[in-house]
């Protein structure tokens, strides 16, 4: 620590404080984290552990570097490369333009540190917006390896279906399924190119169901020959059969080539995604306009606070730009938008009782074209999916206004800090609505079912 | 386990012969000879195996062989007389539990380590306690350098049985690389080498030719007879693993 000058607190996260600090001989600016372990009685959380040991491990232009790690006191500080802004800051930011040159930048960008996570074997599980961190000089990095792990071993477990913020989450883990590879950072990466495009999230669930109802409205329901095996995953529902909208009709500006792409990423079937690598060779990345270079790329705007994203608070809250007013924005996403955004728009003014939106879950789920059957997950026989549905509920107390269908997750629970949080973020312009983000709750939650799940099932 | 070797700082890990003569000075000074120092560390190493086998699969084999590496790996740098080997191996199973993705509670290994002490022949080991195992986690992570990911050759050495086409050599190679742990080849050479070395020994002990196999790999076949000539040393010897009683008397002298 002597090695540091201490300089602004950054943000407040999970497991400990982010600071900015100098390098005093170097002068290099960096962001230590500082993990508390004071009073853990499982010693280095898996968190962390996850981080230090993938983090250690790679190394690329494209993913932020773990510069140092030292024990400090009862703490274990990480230090890290300082990087000033993110991407979901970028993408909210309403005063910069993203050209279509700069958006194949990014995703260029974005992709190649997929390419280098998944050539060592590891899965981010976390891609999303504000995991992206934007240096000043336009580099883009992927950070927080919380939820990563390693694949691939034969003698690997399930893994967790708990992984991704839920609008990033793919299909299949929302279905349950626990054997799955790098197609789940795929589907999300697509999310984010997605985003890119509109300016706003794609697919903004507010429940686990909900998220399905989204993802089919646009890209149509599964069957089995559009995805073999989709019904025997766990936690299958039959959703309403909705045929597939063109992509075309939802992304209005876009190219040809980028939505051949984009089409790619996010198939419903896993098996059928486009690889990291695969994706870098699309035409699309080869076709004018030329990605734009790092330099030339729009500023991004510098955080209010919490550049180094630790597990769920700070910017990953604002939200996706509810307020979608606009032209351009209108005739995608919800069905209903006419329906469920003036509601939207109040809840996130009188965002003072801590309700959650309970108006724009019922309207959202009633404007799903395919609401879901009465058939519940978890109900056909799989103890482990009841068992999920059971902590859940516990997890997220009250979801009075979610009929008895067993949502997955629920929405977010909110916190007095949190609307403090979305209070000032409004005050600044952003309408700011509960993002869900995996919360406290919903990592304490993984991480016990994680014992049971990644257990070996029979013997090593 | 898994990335690129190559890329990894497994292979920077990997030492020379000379740095295990290095080791556990200030342990020789007190007394202690080289034979004592090795006996003491297949003890823990096999208590660690132990465990493992008690703990209806919620260790797997794997995880004990890495939780071997961490433990060799510490005591390069480290010695008995600071650091209780009694103590640090429990640890070091503990952090490699985490390490690859199947975390067991502190309270459960805690239970294990009871169970598996209270009986037979670990009867009388000292054992850690609570704050003991987190603080010597944090100093087996500190010392490792927070270098986490080990390579196992268990994956390399699947691949070879069936490359080679030799299924039936299969129990025996798998059981002398189980075995192979109690050596340093771990720390000596690469997964992938020590792994073609248990399918040589394999070989040899059960009297078939693999010598067309071993000649259209493309490695050091001198490297692979050393690491094999030492996995033979180990089973000639058949040193028999000191009894619990010893290890104390070992650890306690040095302590003091």
């Amino acid at each position: 620590m002597d090695k540091y000058e201490k300089g602004e607190k950054l943000g407040q996260g999970q497991f400990g404080v982010v600071y900015k600090a100098r390098h005093k001989e170097t002068e290099q600016i960096v962001a230590i984290k500082k993990i508390h372990l004071g009073k853990a009685k499982e010693g280095i959380n898996m968190t962390a552990l996850r981080e230090i040991k993938l983090l250690k491990e790679l190394e690329s232009p494209y993913i932020v570097r773990l510069l140092d790690v030292f024990p400090h006191k009862r703490n274990l500080s990480l230090v890290y490369e300082f990087l000033d802004s993110d991407l979901e800051c970028l993408i909210r930011d309403r005063a910069t333009i993203i050209s279509a040159a700069d958006v194949k930048s990014y995703m260029q960008m974005l992709l190649k540190g997929l390419v280098s996570c998944h050539m060592h074997w590891i899965l981010h599980r976390d891609i999303k917006p504000n995991n992206f961190l934007i240096s000043m000089s336009g580099e883009m990095k992927l950070a927080d390896f919380g939820l990563a792990r390693m694949f691939g071993h034969p003698e690997d477990g399930r893994y967790t279906s708990q992984v991704f913020t839920r609008w990033y989450r793919p299909p299949e883990l929302l279905f349950g399924s626990t054997c799955y590879g790098p197609s789940v950072d795929m589907w999300a990466a697509g999310c984010v190119f997605a985003e890119l495009l509109l300016r706003r999230a794609w697919f903004p669930g507010d429940s686990d169901l909900d998220q399905l109802g989204k993802i089919f409205q646009a890209l149509g329901t599964p069957t089995e020959a559009s995805w073999p095996g989709c019904t025997s995953l766990p936690q299958y529902v039959d959703f309403n059969p909705t045929p597939a909208q063109p992509l075309r009709t939802i992304f209005r500006q876009a190219s040809e080539d980028a939505l051949a792409l984009l089409a790619q990423m996010v198939a419903l079937d896993p098996s059928r995604r486009i690889s990291a690598r695969d994706a870098l060779a699309h035409p699309y990345f080869r076709n004018a306009p030329q990605p734009t270079p790092p330099s030339q790329l729009p500023k991004p705007p510098v955080r209010a606070h919490n550049p180094l994203k630790l597990a769920a608070k700070g910017s990953s809250i604002l939200q996706a730009a509810p307020a979608v007013q606009t032209g351009p924005m209108k005739q995608n996403g919800s069905s209903n938008p006419g329906a469920a955004m003036p509601e939207l728009g109040t809840e996130s003014t009188t965002a003072t009782t801590g309700s959650r939106p309970a108006p724009f879950s019922t309207a959202a789920a009633a404007s799903v074209d395919g609401p879901p059957t009465k058939r519940q997950r978890g109900s056909d026989g799989s103890s482990a999916a009841a068992d999920v549905v059971r902590e859940d509920s516990k997890a997220n107390p009250a979801p009075q206004e979610e009929p008895a269908s067993g949502m997955l997750g629920g929405p977010v629970s909110e916190h007095d800090a949190r609307e403090d949080e979305r209070r000032a973020l409004t005050d600044i312009g952003f309408e700011a609505g509960p993002r869900p983000v995996l919360d406290m709750e919903d990592l304490r939650d993984t991480r016990k079912r994680k014992l049971n799940w990644d257990a070996p099932l029979n013997g090593g | 386990m898994a990335t690129n070797f190559w890329e990894s700082d497994h292979l920077n890990l990997l030492v020379h012969r000379e740095r295990l003569v290095e080791a556990h000075q200030k342990d020789r000074e007190r007394g202690l000879t080289s034979a004592q120092i090795e006996d003491v560390k297949v003890f823990t190493i096999l208590y660690l195996e132990d465990i493992a086998k008690n703990s209806q699969n919620l260790i797997r084999q794997r995880v004990a062989a890495t939780a071997c590496v961490y433990f060799r790996r510490f005591y390069l740098k480290e010695n008995f007389c600071e650091y209780d080997p009694r103590l640090v191996g429990p640890a070091c199973l503990f952090l490699a539990c985490k390490s690859e993705e199947s975390q067991v509670q502190a309270k459960a290994l805690f239970q294990m380590l009871k169970k598996v002490s209270t009986t037979g022949k670990y009867h009388g080991l000292l054992l850690p306690d609570s704050a003991q195992l987190l603080d010597l986690e944090m100093a087996v992570l500190e010392s490792l350098e927070f270098n986490l990911i080990v390579y196992s050759p268990y994956r390399d050495l699947a691949i070879f049985l069936q490359d080679a086409q030799t299924s039936d050599l299969a129990e025996c190679a798998w059981a002398v690389l189980n075995d192979s742990y109690r050596t340093h080849v771990c720390l000596l050479h690469a997964p992938y080498m020590v792994a073609v070395a248990c399918m040589h020994v394999a070989s040899v002990l059960l009297s078939r030719s693999i010598e067309s196999w071993l000649k259209s790999l493309n490695c050091d076949l001198d490297e692979v007879l050393e690491i094999a000539r030492e996995l033979m040393i180990c089973f000639k010897q058949q040193r028999a693993c000191i009894s619990t009683e010893a290890c104390n008397r070992f650890v306690e002298f040095v302590m003091c």
